[in-house]
């Protein structure tokens, strides 16, 4: 069974960004950080202690609460896609700027 | 993850993941005053290796003025993923994710190098460059003929 987190990016009260991770396997779970790469090491962490060091589990980026452009691109269809592009690509975008 | 365009310019755009940019190379803007807007999109585009795609990744584009100063910041979270009808790559295809953002309303306060700091889930991707001059004050435009060229004296 693979365990999926929620992952999003958030902009926090002060302007600063927010990543959040959320999942319904732990009971209770949620975690916060500045920085992708720090929410990847509380995951990590999580897993190991309260599921199991080899267990499988994945990422996936969801819509942003507040204060974020969010922009999903959906795959097309093939007969939609144009010519000189690179396959479908299914990503999911967020952005925001701060002056 | 690797970042293969990057580049300041008058224009960008990303439509169905192709990314348009006009002019870029921009290195000089000239302000006759400041305050001023900053007047430039950032645009980049980044390799996402298969082993990469499933997981989510951060993009961060860094302002600073001269002085060091934060003049904007722009943040940018995506991930290649998986597709009801299939993976949209190759297994040993990288993924590109194109990135357009304008800075044109930023505030620059001080002439000088203005540096645009990418960074790659929190790796150092490399920066570009930006520099605010003074325009020099023209008393007497130069005429120029239809052609182009600066009509003799």
């Amino acid at each position: 069974m693979t365990t999926t987190f929620l992952v999003r990016m958030d902009m926090g009260d002060e302007g600063e960004i927010v990543w959040w991770a959320d999942t319904n396997a732990i009971t209770g779970f949620s975690a916060a950080a500045g920085s992708l790469a720090e929410l990847r090491e509380l995951i990590d962490e999580a897993v190991a202690l309260y599921l199991a060091p080899d267990a499988k589990f994945e990422l996936d980026l969801v819509a942003p609460d507040k204060g974020v452009e969010s922009e999903v691109v959906l795959a097309a269809a093939p007969s939609a896609v144009a010519d000189g592009s690179s396959p479908p690509a299914h990503a999911f975008r967020q952005s925001m700027v701060v002056h | 993850m690797r970042l293969n365009v990057a580049t300041l310019c008058d224009f960008a755009q990303v439509r169905d993941n192709l990314l348009t940019i006009a002019s870029g190379g921009v290195t000089r803007v000239w302000r006759e005053k400041l305050p001023s807007n900053l007047g430039v999109y950032f645009a980049c585009q980044v390799e996402i290796e298969p082993d990469e795609q499933p997981f989510p990744h951060e993009l961060k584009v860094l302002v600073t003025g001269p002085s060091g100063t934060r003049i904007a910041e722009a943040n940018a979270a995506f991930q290649i993923a998986r597709q009801p009808g299939g993976p949209a790559h190759e297994p040993d295809e990288v993924a590109l994710f194109p990135f357009a953002v304008p800075f044109f309303l930023p505030q620059v306060v001080e002439y000088g190098w203005v540096t645009f700091a990418l960074t790659l889930d929190g790796t150092d991707a490399g920066a570009l460059r930006l520099k605010i001059e003074q325009r020099p004050r023209v008393t007497e435009a130069p005429m120029a003929t239809p052609g182009g060229f600066t009509r003799p004296n």
